[in-house]
């Protein structure tokens, strides 16, 4: 039968979920598609989208969901910046499968990409000065003790400093840590504000009588 | 109609329906087709949450050999549903003030 090779496809795309889960909503447009009617799989993609779609669709309110148990509420856990990129992700994806117009699509891609690409740059930015005050301290601390043989002041003056601005790029690595963090909090933050705002709205406006 | 409707809307909707009778997944997305376009895949989202929420339960009856799920509204279910009906008729006093009648 020509649905169940759809939902075979629907279960390979949704193995990032437990089992539990996954049967949950197997079940359900299992269910669906029986009492729909709907024998051949264009009937179904139809209705429901291809299995990568409805994939999608499913996975990109899973993660949404999760982000927002966790801020709304009772903590039970911290949001953590891998999730957050995965449902950055997600929700790219999810934006691709659904039926908006291309351009508004696009503007919206454009607006994710161009959102990672600065974080990325400032995160890259933070690296590099990091290294830098490790580069210089390490470089500074070592001369000096070269030089101690030579002048007693120069070489302290050395050492002292290279390891003042190793003590910094060591305070600085946490800091950087926390800002690193609320950015990519913020990127996803905003995506799922697009995603809610564009998504959601299209997907019901687009089917209206 | 443009307009589209909100999440909590929404969930008013399909509470209201289940506070009637029960409905399984089918007919309950069919029954809300009838009043907004929601999408055949928003449906399971929509249900999902509501069931953790515990506004509704589900059981299972058997049908011709295969499951078929029921949604049922539980009283927590019921007491969201008279809050999302008082922030809809406040919410509609205050647009119909705003847009005034039929134009």
């Amino acid at each position: 039968m020509e649905s169940n090779k759809y939902i075979e496809e629907l279960t390979s795309y949704l193995s990032n979920l437990t089992s539990d889960e996954r049967d949950d909503v197997l079940d359900f447009y299992n269910e669906y598609i029986l009492d729909a009617g709907l024998t051949t799989e264009d009937e179904i993609i139809a209705q429901l989208g291809t299995p990568k779609q409805l994939s999608r669709k499913i996975l990109a309110d899973y993660s949404i969901k999760a982000v927002d148990d966790a801020t709304a509420g009772v903590p039970r856990y911290e949001p953590k910046p891998k999730k957050n990129i995965r449902m950055i992700w997600l929700v790219i994806l999810a934006i691709f499968a659904a039926p908006i117009a291309l351009p508004l699509a696009i503007a919206i891609i454009g607006t994710i990409a161009g959102l990672l690409i600065g974080v990325l740059a400032v995160i890259a930015c933070i690296f590099v000065v990091i290294i830098g005050f490790f580069a210089i301290g390490i470089a500074a601390f070592f001369s000096g003790l070269a030089i101690i043989g030579q002048s007693w002041s120069t070489a302290v003056l050395f050492i002292g400093g290279g390891l003042a601005i190793f003590g910094l790029g060591l305070v600085a690595l946490p800091i950087s840590y926390v800002v690193v963090r609320a950015l990519i909090q913020m990127t996803a933050n905003f995506s799922r504000f697009l995603y809610n705002r564009f998504v959601t709205s299209k997907n019901t406006a687009k089917e209206a009588h | 109609m443009s307009i589209s409707i909100t999440t909590e809307l929404l969930d008013g909707c399909v509470l209201a329906l289940l506070s009637k009778e029960d409905y399984y997944g089918y007919t309950l997305t069919q029954r809300v087709q009838e009043f907004s376009p929601v999408s055949e895949s928003t449906m399971y989202p929509v249900l999902r949450r509501l069931k953790k929420e515990n506004w509704l339960e589900t059981y299972d009856e058997a049908y011709q050999g295969r499951n078929r799920r029921y949604y049922k509204i539980t009283d927590a279910g019921l007491d969201r549903l008279i809050e999302i009906k008082n922030d809809w008729h406040e919410y509609k006093e205050t647009l119909d003030n705003v847009l005034g009648g039929k134009g």
